[in-house]
């Protein structure tokens, strides 16, 4: 049989066509009122001062220095991904009609990160806007929204967490000045229903700088809180858990980041393990468990253990950077070959990652070992007394040397573990 | 007034948008091979065509976008998702099932397609697709005409060997033949 050449195409671009969303008309005029702001925006005396008034002093966050004007160059927090264009300016004069926030907005952001033993703070922020279609929420089609995807879990899978009464994420431009955050009074916060003790913030928030009004453009510093205390956070309060999370890019084209789009390309529970693990061959990343061979036993609940990603010779050997993942994540595979958990969207770190064949980076695996999705999943739920492989099986986002982007893989294992009740 | 300008510029591009934006997606699915990059295509290419217009009246049509969209691919675009379209080979494919199975047939092309250089595959679009002469690709893509008889010729046969033969019903006196390729099929004897 023959292939009609020039038919074939029309069907190709046909089945493009049907699975056409319909273009997010309001994202597209916001990044075309950008990019042409990015020529013709300037400073504001008023505005700044404006802003200024604002500064009250006398919390933990604050700094004793009068509060910082929004920063007239595009923020420069280091980005060691390439971008499409030029970096652009954020406007500092402020909206008419707006109303600055209160503090902390437009306060110096002066904690820096600390390691609760009872928590243990995952995720990141995510840019996107509502689609036209049906309302929800998508990352990487406008510029609209960002939503601080950050929860907190307890440090162990299955273990009590430690106290928590309020979890905030804070986005500082590159005078250290808080530009965003989420006021307690619009934090709308959940516990997972599954007896984990997960909490999250599940609220969007307008991608507009708290001080003016005006879109938030450039690099930002994302930072989250948590905290068992219900006021503004301090340093040296008991228990809080301080993280720098991966840097949040506005404009520019800056594409984008969806955590959920790498995991639909890992395995799912009820999935053959063996071709996923045939699939990576060679991994970019080998993991090796800091504790060898001694994870067994580990909980049904899932697994927190330190690991060190080694970087191998693949992809020619050119070194990667980015940044390094906040935590990677693991499968287990039962004697039948079947993956019996799910992963969940992981996010990176703000720790630049600079890796040549050989360098080490040191991280954790976090994984919990559950089994979620459609028929093939029922009944796969890990039990106690199972005996199972473990393997530590990621991808990582990260640039190479010469530009272009990578999707990098990691794999370690297998590890038998025999799993204990919660 | 540039004001004006812009004005007119945003209501014609979510006129423009809102009207062709699957057509537009569906050429640029040619190129890049999967709906979300594609979407990302249409979406960098309208930006581009109608940030310049803050100081100057500018008419931009369907075609206007979709040459930026190739200049995208061919620029940038696709070197930056170059691992995106490799990633099939390390590890399993996204799961971006339709709402119906395509066939066997449209599945091979798309694979065939995507399996080609940049340069070629858009090659293979523009002569196939789009139905442009040898000089018009060149001129599009601002190559030599002889550099785009190589890369169609060396495009159709790499889909050739993966396809089998390959029928078209592009003449010869539209620019020029394809190299090797002097009659309506490209390779075999005439399809019963």
């Amino acid at each position: 049989m023959r292939i009609d050449l020039e038919r074939a195409l029309e069907e190709v671009a046909a089945r493009g066509r049907a699975q056409a969303r319909p273009v997010p008309t309001d994202g597209l005029l916001r990044r075309v009122h950008r990019r042409r702001a990015t020529r013709t925006v300037t400073s504001s005396v008023a505005g700044v001062g404006a802003v200024g008034l604002l500064a009250v002093g006398g919390i933990g966050l604050l700094s004793p220095a009068p509060v910082a004007p929004p920063a007239t160059q595009a923020p420069v927090a280091p980005s060691p991904e390439p971008s499409a264009s030029e970096e652009p300016v954020a406007s500092t004069e402020v909206l008419p009609g707006w109303e600055p926030g209160a503090a902390p907005c437009g306060v110096r952001f002066e904690l820096e990160p600390v390691d609760s033993p009872g928590l243990e703070l995952l995720g990141g922020v995510t840019v996107g806007a509502l689609a036209e279609e049906d309302g929800l929420y998508r990352v990487g089609v406008g510029e609209e929204l960002l939503h601080p995807a950050v929860t907190a879990y307890p440090e162990t899978p299955g273990e009590p967490g430690g106290a928590l009464a309020s979890l905030h994420t804070y986005l500082v431009d590159e005078a250290g000045t808080i530009a965003l955050w989420d006021p307690p009074t619009e934090e709308l916060g959940s516990e997972a229903t599954n007896g984990s003790g997960a909490f999250n913030i599940a609220g969007l928030r307008d991608a507009v700088d708290c001080r003016t009004g005006q879109p938030l453009l450039g690099t930002y510093r994302a930072f989250s809180v948590a905290s068992p205390g219900t006021g503004l956070p301090d340093q040296d309060e008991p228990g809080i858990e301080i993280v720098e999370l991966e840097p949040v890019t506005f404009g520019a084209d800056a594409g984008p980041a969806d955590p959920h789009r790498t995991v639909s390309a890992l395995p799912r529970c009820g999935d053959d393990a063996s071709s996923a693990l045939e699939a990576v061959g060679d991994p970019d990343f080998r993991a090796e468990l800091d504790v060898g061979l001694l994870v067994d036993p580990v909980s049904v609940a899932g697994v927190h253990l330190p690991v060190t990603l080694r970087r191998t010779d693949t992809l020619d050997g050119v070194p990667l950077t980015g940044y390094a993942p906040q935590s990677v994540r693991a499968i287990l595979v039962d004697d039948e070959g079947r993956v019996r958990t799910t992963m969940e969207p992981a996010y990176r770190s703000a720790e630049p990652l600079h890796t040549a064949p050989g360098d080490a980076v040191q991280t954790s695996l976090y994984q919990w070992f559950t089994c979620l999705g459609g028929p093939e999943a029922a009944g796969l739920a890990p039990q106690p007394g199972e005996v199972m492989d473990l393997y530590v099986y990621d991808q990582v986002r990260a640039t190479a040397v010469y530009g272009t982007r990578v999707t990098a893989t990691v794999l370690g294992g297998p590890y038998p573990v025999t799993l204990t009740d919660w | 007034m540039p004001g004006r300008w812009r004005q007119r510029a945003d209501e014609a591009m979510v006129t423009l948008a809102r009207e062709h934006g699957r057509s537009l997606t569906g050429y640029a699915y040619l190129l890049a091979g999967n709906t979300r990059d594609a979407e990302d295509l249409v979406q960098d290419a309208l930006v581009k065509s109608y940030v310049r217009a803050r100081s100057r009246e500018i008419t931009i049509d369907e075609g206007y976008v979709r040459r930026a969209i190739l200049t995208l691919y061919i620029d940038g675009y696709r070197r930056r998702r170059r691992w995106e379209s490799l990633r099939h080979l390390l590890a399993r494919p996204e799961r971006l099932d339709g709402p119906e199975g395509p066939t066997a047939q449209r599945v091979d092309v798309e694979s065939a397609l995507q399996s080609l250089p940049p340069r070629q595959r858009a090659c293979v679009v523009l002569r196939f697709y789009d139905d442009l002469t040898i000089p018009e690709i060149a001129g599009r893509l601002g190559i030599a005409d002889g550099s785009v008889k190589r890369y169609l010729s060396l495009g159709v046969h790499r889909m050739e060997a993966l396809l089998g033969p390959v029928l078209t019903t592009a003449t010869a006196d539209v620019g020029g033949p394809v190299e090797t390729h002097e009659s309506v099929l490209l390779h075999g004897e005439e399809s019963a």
